[in-house]
């Protein structure tokens, strides 16, 4: 036999079990042997022959083994249910864990691994563009571009279809809500092949301009919310903007539209916004955010596909009309670029890649927490269970056996562990989902554990079982019988608590690491939240006023504004009110290119913020006056045109001047002159960021056309505002449709649940994590103590003082403790470039996060010693000397 | 397996994994075929053993470590496996030994007993 062949067969012997080859071998020499007693053909009739006994033999194999099995789960389930609370704490942590695990593993995959369920997703790509450096790609585009490719692409896509999502205004019998939708040229469910629970998608012929009735499709889950679901919604008719679209269809649950996190609740043809807005489908002076989706052919690369988009990008941007293009548009039209699609747009990826990416390591320290605890309590059991082991040893059970049983017991405790774990991990994922679905753009995920995430749960179970169940199996099953049963209990106690020390310590220092994290992102929550934003956000009310439809276009708003504040104000309490098209911290932001004479064009003048407003939106959102004056009443369409800067503006476009006075037009409309008449302070828009460049102009001298607003109201208490604040509007007039009514504090808490979400779960991993390392210090200490039982009792009784007692074991305490502190601190330190995107006003080595979460970790770990060290104290060295 | 049988299968295997290490202990080391010649001789051909039911027994004793099996050569020169008890199938020798002697002598007893 070959070496190899040799280990094996020794293998396959400390298993017990032979190969199949072996057995036979065996057979036909009992065989042979018999030929030799008496003749072949009497043999055969004596002793049977060689198949049949292979299938005995094998059948009893088998039986064996399975018999083996279901009695070692037997023994397994016997023993837990023996030690519940052992059985129950372990099962506990495990499944705290594993829960948290999966959780976040269900959120990773919903957000970040998910494929939209379309028909070859992977053929599917955004047409964008990009200047070929870092800066992100940018997805809009224009109705005629999208003409231009769609007719001269056709070699390198098999289609292309184009979509833009819109809040439409709905009226049904129950009355008037705001609801997502999007407009799609015909050919977008064919195209990507979206599935149908009722009716059916669009096809070409329903994007025809006139003459042909509107038709929509609706989501899942508005079939649920408004029709309940009724069976002969197909034909039903919602007025969408104005129209009465009739439904043909509804989508199956599952795809939700081109934008994880954003549900497209309507989805009407392309062609209905000739209705809704005219010029959107010829407008080619500007980008605007129409998404194009291209599939390409099977065999095309995406490289040729690119090159050709590329060249249609080229030539339409020299077309003559096009001039504005070069002129207006920043770098980031530069060239062509293909995205994929297969998983959607990239936002809310990019939003929450990172904090997910944090929260999937924290959680895997966690488990391996959890992991260190259960192999320290399993290591307490199988050492208080010698006895048990060393007899079932003595009357002649093979290591290897009572290994196995062990084994057995461990991977049920991991099984177990699992499946409360992936439960856990299904109210939890809930509850996550449940805060970031909250507000008017609250992100809605569905995350909801399905086979993916219950596979990674059954990974994780089984390795986690193996991780921690292993060592403490074999090394139970290397008890010698003899010295078990004579109980002493000294010679396996030095060896067993180094190991349980070097376990503790490792738990010391991957808390640490949690808590410093933890720290360092609720101190970021803390900053992100408090910091001033140069306006008053106490006492502010904000609601959205929707007029599109009605008969207050343009002309008109400044008077329903001026008449709702005066509603308003007549109510006690209210100090001010205004109207704007943009609040501070809002996720709306309108953008425009400024040109001011006698200046040279700047790339920055192209892009700044413009907020119109009314008289009276400084004094109401608290932003103070440096120079000059606010916007006031006597600014009407009549007088002369005026604007507002805001300091960094100001500082920007007119460096040591007084701008009060100067005049600037907008590039849109180059002659119109309009003169400044004050600066104000600055207000930031998004809190992490600097406050953003912003002119303001006067409602009442609006430019363009709008239809939506933002009013606001500063008042001591708006619960009856809250209440009667569409009762107020629709006295001034029943079309105008209130909706997103929010305090600022809310409107702030909205802006920062990604920061709130990193507190709230890395908060919660580090508790956890300190719970269980404290448990597992206490288990270490207490068993110190008990082993020592006797020679603690000797020393008190030689005239040791009980102070020298407590103080012994808290110093055995502070061995663990402190190189675990020191090893977490390193830790610490090394890693914490991982969470330096997440963090506002700290740096991630904050010297102040990491001294409090030594002192947390330390003072807890105290607490924790103290009880086996005062036990340890009280001990009665008379008791102890007598039972000697 | 029907239930009846297992039953029997069991009773019958409990004996002759005792008549096997007996065989063993008193003879040393045999193999398969040596062993079921020697418990056909020693019954006086009440039994008869085919290799289906031996070698699930000597494969049990073997797994539970109770005798060990070695690949050697017969007198013949032929090559076969010999199984030679181990210590603990010496043990368990003695326990089932004492256990049938007394379960034996219950029986007798009672059969026996006296109206």
């Amino acid at each position: 036999m070959t070496t190899r062949r040799a280990w094996v067969g020794r293998l396959r012997e400390w298993l017990g079990r032979r190969s199949d080859a072996d057995l036979e071998a065996e057979l036909r020499s009992h065989l042979e042997l018999a030929a030799e007693d008496g003749g072949r053909r009497q043999a055969r009739l004596r002793v049977g022959d060689v198949p049949r006994a292979m299938e005995t033999l094998r059948g009893v194999r088998r039986f064996a083994a399975w018999r083996d099995v279901v009695r070692d789960l037997r023994y397994a389930v016997r023993s837990l249910r023996a030690a519940p609370t052992f059985t129950i704490a372990v099962v506990l942590t495990l499944a705290l864990g594993i829960g948290a695990n999966a959780a976040i593993f269900s959120l990773v995959q919903a957000v970040m691994l998910r494929r939209l369920p379309l028909t070859d997703p992977g053929q599917l790509h955004f047409i964008a563009h990009g200047s070929g450096t870092p800066r992100p790609d940018g997805t809009s585009s224009n109705y005629p571009y999208f003409e231009r490719l769609r007719s001269q692409s056709t070699d390198v896509f098999a289609g292309i279809t184009a979509a833009t999502s819109r809040r439409f205004k709905v009226s049904t019998d129950a009355g008037v809500e705001q609801v997502r939708g999007q407009y799609v040229s015909g050919n977008y469910h064919a195209l990507l092949g979206v599935r149908l629970a009722v009716g059916r998608g669009f096809s070409v012929e329903d994007d025809r301009a006139n003459g042909v009735p509107a038709i929509g499709v609706i989501s899942a889950a508005y079939w649920a919310r408004q029709f309940n679901r009724r069976p002969d919604v197909v034909g039903q008719t919602i007025t969408v903007d104005g129209t009465p679209v009739a439904v043909v269809g509804v989508t199956a649950p599952g795809f939700d539209g081109l934008d994880p996190g954003a549900t497209v609740d309507i989805t009407v043809p392309m062609s209905l916004m000739a209705r809704h807005r005219p010029g959107f489908l010829d407008a080619h002076d500007g980008w605007t955010s129409l998404t194009l989706v291209a599939r390409l052919k099977p065999d095309v690369s995406v490289s040729q596909a690119t090159a050709r988009t590329d060249a249609i990008l080229q030539q339409y941007l020299r077309e003559p009309d096009n001039v504005w293009a070069i002129q207006h548009s920043n770098d980031n039209f530069r060239q062509a670029l293909l995205l994929p699609a297969a998983r959607g747009t990239a936002g809310l990826r990019t939003q929450y890649g990172t904090p997910l990416g944090v929260l999937m390591g924290m959680v895997a320290v966690l488990l391996v927490i959890a992991c260190l605890n259960i192999a320290n309590l399993l290591t307490v059991r199988a050492s208080a269970r010698r006895k048990e082991l060393a007899v079932r040893l003595s009357i002649g059970a093979t290591r290897g056996r009572v290994a196995r049983q062990l084994l057995t017991e461990h991977a049920l405790i991991a099984a177990i562990g699992g499946g409360v774990g992936f439960a856990l991990a299904g109210w939890g994922t809930r509850a996550v989902v449940g805060l970031l679905a909250q507000g008017r753009n609250g992100v809605s995920i569905d995350a909801q554990p399905d086979a993916g995430v219950l596979l990674f749960t059954t990974i994780v179970s089984v390795v986690t079982g193996l991780v921690f169940g292993t060592v403490p199996a074999l090394r139970a099953a290397r008890v010698d019988p003899l010295l078990a049963l004579k109980s002493a209990v000294r010679h396996h106690r030095h060896a067993r608590l180094t190991g349980r020390r070097l376990l503790a310590a490792g738990q010391v220092a991957l808390s640490l690491a949690l808590l410093v994290g933890a720290g360092l992102l609720v101190q970021t929550l803390k900053n992100v939240r408090t910091i001033d934003g140069g306006f008053q956000r106490d006492h502010l009310l904000l609601f959205g006023l929707d007029t599109s439809g009605t008969s207050f276009q343009a002309a008109g708003l400044p008077q329903l504004c001026g008449d709702l504040i005066e509603r308003l104000r007549l109510r006690p309490g209210v100090s001010s009110g205004s109207c704007s098209t943009m609040s501070p911290v809002d996720t709306r932001a309108e953008f425009t290119g400024l040109h001011l004479p006698d200046r040279p064009e700047t790339p920055e003048a192209r892009g700044i913020y413009v907020n119109v407003v009314s008289a009276g939106y400084f004094q109401t959102m608290g932003i103070p006056v440096r120079r000059g004056r606010a916007i006031g009443a006597g600014d009407t369409g009549a007088a002369e045109k005026v604007a507002v800067l805001n300091e960094s503006a100001a500082a920007f476009f007119f460096p040591g001047e007084d701008p009060v006075g100067r005049t600037l037009s907008f590039i849109r409309r180059p002659d119109t002159m309009i003169r400044i008449v004050g600066i104000v302070g600055d207000a930031r828009h998004d809190l992490r960021d600097d406050p953003p460049r912003m002119v303001y102009t006067a409602l009442t001298q609006i430019q363009g056309a709008t239809a939506a607003l933002t009013a606001s109201v500063r008042a001591v208490d708006f619960d009856t505002i809250r209440a009667e604040l569409r009762t107020e509007v629709r006295a001034l007039s029943p079309a105008v449709v209130v909706n997103a009514v929010r305090t600022m504090e809310e409107q702030i808490d909205e802006e920062v649940v990604r920061e709130r979400l990193l507190a709230i779960l890395s908060t919660s991993f580090g508790v956890v994590a300190l719970l269980l390392c404290c448990v597992g210090l206490y288990g270490v200490m207490a068993f110190d103590v008990a082993a020592r039982h006797r020679e603690i009792g000797v020393r008190l009784a030689l005239g040791a003082s009980r102070l020298s007692i407590l103080l012994n074991v808290l110093r055995q305490a502070a061995i663990v403790a402190v190189p675990g502190l020191a090893v977490g601190l390193g830790l610490a330190w090394s890693s914490s470039k991982i969470l330096e995107g997440l963090l506002f006003g700290l740096p991630p080595r904050d010297p102040v996060t990491l001294l409090g979460a030594c002192l947390t970790l330390g003072l807890t770990a105290a607490a924790a010693a103290l009880v086996p060290a005062r036990r340890a104290a009280q001990v009665d060295p008379a008791r102890v000397l007598r039972a000697d | 397996m029907p239930n009846k049988d297992a039953a029997k299968a069991d009773v019958l295997q409990g004996t002759l994994d005792l008549m096997v290490l007996q065989t063993l202990a008193t003879l040393g080391p045999l193999h398969g075929y040596a062993i079921a010649a020697r418990l056909e001789q020693v019954s006086g051909g009440a039994i008869q053993l085919n290799m289906g039911t031996l070698y699930p027994a000597l494969m049990r004793l073997e797994q539970q470590r109770l005798v060990r099996g070695t690949w050697g050569t017969t007198e013949t020169n032929r090559k076969a496996r010999f199984y030679a008890l181990a210590a603990a199938g010496r043990r368990r020798l003695a326990a089932e030994r004492a256990a049938w002697d007394r379960m034996s002598s219950i029986m007798q007893r009672v059969l026996d007993a006296p109206e």
